[in-house]
């Protein structure tokens, strides 16, 4: 397995040899194909993270079904946006590595 | 490492996000579109309703152009959300205005993604999007002519009228 890209509560990984792609998170640990992976982050890039700080998400929690539901990440704003670095440098890092 | 995304998508990841922002925007313009067409038959326009109503289908017309795109080429089309669409206007002057005014947001906005596909090297999409490129300029146009139409009559009395039946071979 690759290490894509790591950060304080997140890691990201790409598995060759099964084509897919492994997101852990403390002691879970999801497996993505392409297409999920990135559908999060479509799903982190769409929220609306100004609700954090203007009273219409006061929680300032986002719930994210991964993997077609198989998964549920309930995240912090700073998670959101620990997640949200995590995944741009992840793709930020394959675009480089394609360019080899 | 092998490069899964680029084996799953022929297009940039980066050109997909704005690709699917530009479905969103020609979906906003077509529900703008149908807004103008009813506001126009409220006011007894017909021809402009009826150009109105086949300005929506276009519209969305574009946008389910971009979408299959997006999907045919592996990539994953957002359904977009409509937001708040303006149903009151003042004159058939301001809705063509605005007409316009939403064209040529839509023309920078198809302009700035083809910028970006040049930087990304991404020619696919930039060659899918000239056919954009040249709509934008004929629908713009079209806006246009019946505004002319309408500095060059005014909107008093039986002008209007007049300019309504023209407004179909805008």
């Amino acid at each position: 397995m690759n290490l894509l890209c790591q950060s304080t509560n997140f890691a990201a990984y790409q598995c060759d040899q099964r084509r897919c792609f492994f997101l852990t998170h403390g002691s879970k640990e999801m497996q993505l194909s392409c297409c999920q992976f990135i559908a999060l982050r479509q799903k982190l890039n769409s929220l609306d993270l100004s609700a954090h700080f203007d009273g219409r998400n006061p929680s300032g929690i986002e719930i994210l079904s991964v993997c077609n539901r198989a998964h549920l990440l309930v995240l912090d704003t700073h998670q959101v946006l620990e997640l949200k670095n995590l995944l741009r440098a992840s793709f930020g890092f394959m675009e480089m590595n394609s360019m080899v | 490492m092998k490069d899964l995304v680029r084996q799953k998508i022929s297009i940039n990841i980066d050109i997909m996000d704005l690709l699917n922002e530009q479905i969103a925007m020609e979906a906003d313009a077509s529900a703008s579109y149908l807004a103008m067409a009813s506001w126009c038959d409220q006011h007894a326009l017909t021809h402009s309703a009826e150009f109105f109503y086949d300005q929506s289908a276009e519209e969305r017309e574009h946008m389910m152009k971009i979408f299959r795109f997006v999907n045919d080429n592996g990539g994953a089309a957002l359904s977009p959300q409509i937001g708040k669409v303006a149903h009151n206007y003042s004159s058939l002057q301001e809705v063509f205005e605005l007409a316009l005014d939403q064209e040529i947001k839509v023309t920078k906005s198809i302009n700035n993604i083809i910028q970006q596909c040049r930087k990304k090297a991404d020619f696919g999409t930039e060659n899918f999007l000239q056919w954009f490129v040249q709509e934008q300029l004929e629908e713009e146009q079209k806006m246009r002519r019946v505004l002319d139409l309408i500095e060059l009559m005014g909107t008093d009395g039986i002008a209007l009228r007049l300019i309504d039946e023209r407004v179909k071979e805008a």
